[in-house]
């Protein structure tokens, strides 16, 4: 954990960056190793007088039951981290690299390309999340990568605009007009001396991005519009809700993949604490 | 000889903010941080531009190595124009021109260990990698700096003197042939910056060095200058050999600033100022003296005239309606350096 | 007997790498109506000091020892309330950075009665008619008295800072570098106006500063404080003129005087000691041209001669020979080849 903490220039003494990474790796080797320890979560299962086994509460086969459908909640809630960690990193990546590069450039040139890109990144914050979302997967289908395209175009301008700020700050640094004076040119100014100082910032702004995506994700395949074809925690909830599992109070359907949101969301803010303590080292009083 | 640099009727302004009235009336207010500036520096003369906050003395030691771009004027230094550099040539006159920064602990980017620093200008210029180790030791050994373990740490591991003999370090290491110090011992321990003085006065005579010396300090400048240009509020209000300029100061600014160091020592002079109360503003400098309401001598003619840059002597040059131009000389000549 | 009477002050900072010894041997003295320069290097624990006489330390800061014995009564160790009560009354604090003085959301005016309210008891009117007064005391304008600090120019701002200080006649004021900031002009009109009121007003002044002309030009008695430790003190003219410490002699050398021609500064070799884990002995021995094998082991008591020009240096009943030697500058010089 130490060298994990050191190669995401976390603080060690911070107890919930610790527990944030810990949630995360304990979810990713789930992810990981999700066909060793689910069966396959689209299976209809029957019991062994040969009904379908729906709606069975916990038990040892089924440790957190069936769905109305006869179907191993379990082994969905372990196939649903998948999707989940897939949209949630390259989602956040995706806002990331975005936003970074734009901040980088309307930071540091300046001008008339800074005009365009942050008229470009008001309108972005301006369009409304679900009518968004709603339209995108009626033009382009509900796919995994739509929905990452519709999370990554509506979260790259609050990153494009910290890291704008940022870079303003930085190239008015003397060490910056000293790399000018030594003949650097833009480009590497830019790599050498302004992007490695804003990536504990992106870093940041990259642990909040996976919570909102995975949030994201949840809610938009919770309303109907994510992909069909595979089994997302967002997915399950939605299931859930139209057979009335709520109702029938089979919490033991509901409660996990909830929870399991919930659970990665908070890590992902519990990493980015550890890393406002590294930017803003007061904030520790 | 012919000037090294050369500079003439240079300005700068830069916006300033606007009060509602002004956004509405469309008017683009500015102030003149440099106003029409005329010098000349001979080859391995070592110049100090004296001068307190806010007189343009640091924006004129940018605009000479084109880190902003001048409003009006022309400056050439050595074969170069700047006005017409970019690119390659930008990248030439970077070897030949260096800038000594005042705050050593923001000079050096803290990501970085100072070899690297140091090896950035090298790298740059294209100096083949196996020159690096060697261009890098004789630098060193130059800013006395022994023992290359240094080159592994990073600057917040470093004294404040010692980073500044790294910065001093990496402006010398492409050879340059002109350098900007801008107030180069002003956060330093008084200590530790004789130290750096003395090697900024050995380097010029050992490298021949064209120079100029930006500062607040007289007494600093004195000591690595022999020529001091003085500005006051955007313009230069008087040039001459430094000793001349201290023992006997022509333009009432020079003679008030003067009058104000206080000496390290118990009898000194405690008389007032030679001046009227007002405060320097550039932004009030209107179309006459920009010293008028502060001096003590102010006439009629200051309020309308602002008085030009004329040599009144060898070598002595100054912009006070009281100085007569000397007789031989046609007003608005320049004066030849003084070395 | 002084107003102000400090032995023996020692003050820790915790910090990430260990327990700092910020201010270890504090000792001085400030008689009535006196100014006293408290000089040295930053980071030599003279602000730590002087803002200790307040009472108001950081956070990370403890008092280890010492006493602070102000018009005969210990604060240090007396209740605290009572050390409170003086300041603003008795004593009052003039900041480096009159920018942190002054709260930029208020007008001036408004800051400098809102002290003589509060702190001083005064009615609205009485109020408003002093801050008149004390305006035009320290050479403001009363009527720019409703503007707020960023319309004033540094040296105003300074000026402002001044007036508040000395807003109920307290008996000592203690100033942090008060003209660092400013240009040489508004410096000496700052300096002029402070040793103007200091003398008509009767009040003390404790002056810090890294500016041994500031103290030349303003101070009676100056206090030479190295590596958190006060090591030679006595009046201005008898510590430039003979000095008795060797970094009292190095640290005149170091200054270029404007009406002395020629000459060459002497650095002084090396940076001053790491205050987790200062030196054995002397601390300013590892830098010193003169130090012996004694200097290295035991610390030098701060000892105090007839005319009350203290020294704490081993060899300071040589001062008048090294101080000869500590003008040659080659003296430093041979100790600066092995230190960067």
């Amino acid at each position: 954990m130490p060298s994990l903490m050191r190669a995401l220039r976390l603080p060690q003494n911070d107890p919930l960056a610790i527990i944030g990474v810990t949630i995360y790796v304990v979810f990713l080797l789930v992810a990981l190793f999700a066909d060793v320890l689910a069966s396959d979560p689209f299976e209809i299962l029957f019991t062994e007088d040969g009904n379908l086994a729906a709606n069975l509460p916990p038990s040892l086969a089924y440790p957190l039951g069936t769905t109305n459908l006869g179907r191993d909640i379990f082994s969905q809630l372990v196939i649903g981290t998948r999707s989940a960690f897939l949209v949630g990193l390259t989602a956040a990546g995706a806002v990331v690299a975005l936003g970074t590069i734009v901040g980088l450039v309307s930071g540091y040139f300046g001008g008339l390309t800074d005009q365009i890109l942050m008229r470009l990144a008001d309108i972005a914050l301006g369009i409304p999340f679900l009518p968004f979302v709603i339209v995108l997967a009626a033009f382009l289908g509900p796919q995994t990568q739509n929905v990452v395209l519709a999370i990554t175009v509506l979260l790259w301008p609050n990153t494009a605009r910290v890291i704008r700020s940022q870079v303003l700050t930085l190239r008015e640094r003397g060490f910056v007009e000293a790399a000018r004076v030594a003949g650097s040119s833009d480009l590497r100014i830019i790599r050498v001396h302004i992007a490695p100082n804003i990536m504990p910032l992106s870093l940041l702004y990259g642990s909040i991005a996976i919570g909102w995506a995975i949030l994201t994700e949840a809610s938009i395949s919770f309303l109907g519009f994510g992909p069909s074809d595979s089994i997302s925690w967002g997915g399950m909830l939605q299931d859930a809700y139209a057979s009335q599992a709520l109702s029938r109070g089979s919490y033991y359907w509901f409660i996990p993949p909830g929870l399991c949101i919930v659970l990665v969301v908070v890590a992902g803010f519990f990493i980015s604490r550890g890393y406002e303590e590294i930017l803003f080292p007061k904030l520790k009083d | 000889m012919d000037a090294y640099v050369h500079v003439s009727g240079l300005s700068k302004t830069f916006p300033v903010s606007r009060d509602i009235g002004q956004v509405l009336r469309g008017e683009r207010p500015v102030v003149h941080a440099v106003r029409s500036v005329d010098f000349s520096i001979a080859p391995g003369e070592t110049v100090g531009l004296l001068g307190e906050s806010g007189c343009g003395k640091t924006t004129t030691g940018r605009l000479l190595l084109k880190l902003v771009e001048p409003t009006e004027g022309s400056i050439r230094i050595g074969d170069k124009v700047l006005a017409g550099l970019s690119g390659e040539s930008l990248r030439g006159f970077r070897r030949d021109a260096q800038f000594v920064f005042q705050n050593p602990f923001d000079a050096l980017n803290p990501r970085i260990a100072i070899g690297r620093s140091l090896a950035e200008p090298l790298i740059n210029a294209g100096i083949p990698r196996e020159e690096h180790a060697e261009r890098t030791r004789v630098v060193l050994e130059r800013v006395r700096i022994r023992g290359t373990e240094l080159l592994e740490r990073y600057p917040h591991e470093m004294s404040g003197g010692q980073l500044q003999r790294v910065v001093l370090a990496r402006a010398l290491i492409l050879e340059p042939r002109f350098i900007v110090a801008d107030e180069p011992v002003s956060m330093l321990d008084v200590s530790v910056r004789a130290g750096i003085l003395n090697l900024m006065r050995e380097l010029q005579d050992s490298l021949g060095l064209t120079a100029i010396y930006i500062s607040h300090d007289l007494a600093l400048v004195r000591y690595v200058a022999r020529r001091t240009l003085v500005m006051y509020l955007g313009s230069l209000v008087e040039d001459g050999p430094t000793e001349d300029v201290i023992h006997e100061p022509l333009h009432p600014y020079t003679k008030a600033l003067i009058a104000a160091v206080p000496l390290p020592r118990v009898t000194q002079t405690r008389d007032p100022l030679p001046l009227r109360p007002g405060t320097p503003d550039a932004r009030k400098v209107g179309k006459g003296c920009p010293f008028v309401n502060r001096c003590p001598a102010a006439m009629a003619v200051c309020e309308i005239e602002r008085p030009p840059l004329v040599a009144v002597a060898a070598g002595r040059r100054v912009a006070c309606h009281l100085m007569p131009a000397a007789p031989l000389r046609a007003a608005g000549s320049l004066a030849p350096a003084a070395s | 007997m002084s107003l102000l009477r400090v032995r023996g002050l020692a003050i820790d900072y915790a910090t990430k790498g260990g327990t700092l010894h910020a201010v270890s041997r504090g000792t001085l003295d400030v008689g009535a109506a006196e100014v006293v320069g408290l000089v040295g290097e930053s980071g030599c624990g003279k602000t730590t000091l002087a803002r200790a006489l307040t009472g108001i330390v950081p956070r990370n800061a403890t008092f280890m020892g010492g006493e602070i014995v102000f018009e005969g009564r210990d604060v240090l160790n007396g209740p605290p309330d009572a050390w409170r009560d003086l300041l603003w009354r008795k004593i009052s604090f003039v900041p480096q950075s009159s920018m942190n003085a002054l709260d930029p959301v208020y007008r001036v005016g408004a800051q400098m009665t809102e002290v003589l309210r509060l702190r001083g008891g005064m009615g609205r009117a009485e109020a408003a008619t002093r801050s008149e007064e004390l305006f035009a005391m320290v050479g403001l304008d009363p009527r720019r008295a409703s503007e707020y600090p960023h319309q004033f120019s540094g040296g105003m701002r300074q000026r402002a800072a001044i007036a508040m200080a000395l807003a109920l006649h307290p008996a000592l004021v203690i100033a942090d570098e008060p003209v660092t900031a400013l240009d040489v002009i508004v410096q000496r009109q700052v300096l002029d106006t402070l040793r103007d009121l200091q003398s008509r007003l009767g009040v003390s002044v404790l002056l810090v500063t890294h500016d041994i002309s500031v103290v030349a030009y303003v101070c009676d008695r100056v206090v030479v404080m190295y590596a958190g430790e006060v090591i030679e003190s006595g009046t201005t003219r008898a510590v430039l003129e003979a000095p008795r410490h060797p970094y009292t002699m190095g640290l005149t050398n170091a200054f270029p005087d404007l009406e002395r021609a020629g000459g060459t500064l002497a650095p002084i070799a090396g940076a001053p000691p790491d205050l987790r884990a200062p030196p054995q002995g002397c601390r300013f021995a590892p830098r010193c041209p003169f130090a012996q094998a004694r200097c290295r082991a035991e610390t030098p008591p701060l000892t105090i001669d007839a005319d009350g020009h203290a020294s704490a240096c081993w060899r300071s009943d040589e001062a008048a020979a090294l101080a000869e030697n500590a003008k040659d500058p080659s003296t430093w010089t041979l100790m600066s080849t092995s230190a960067a």
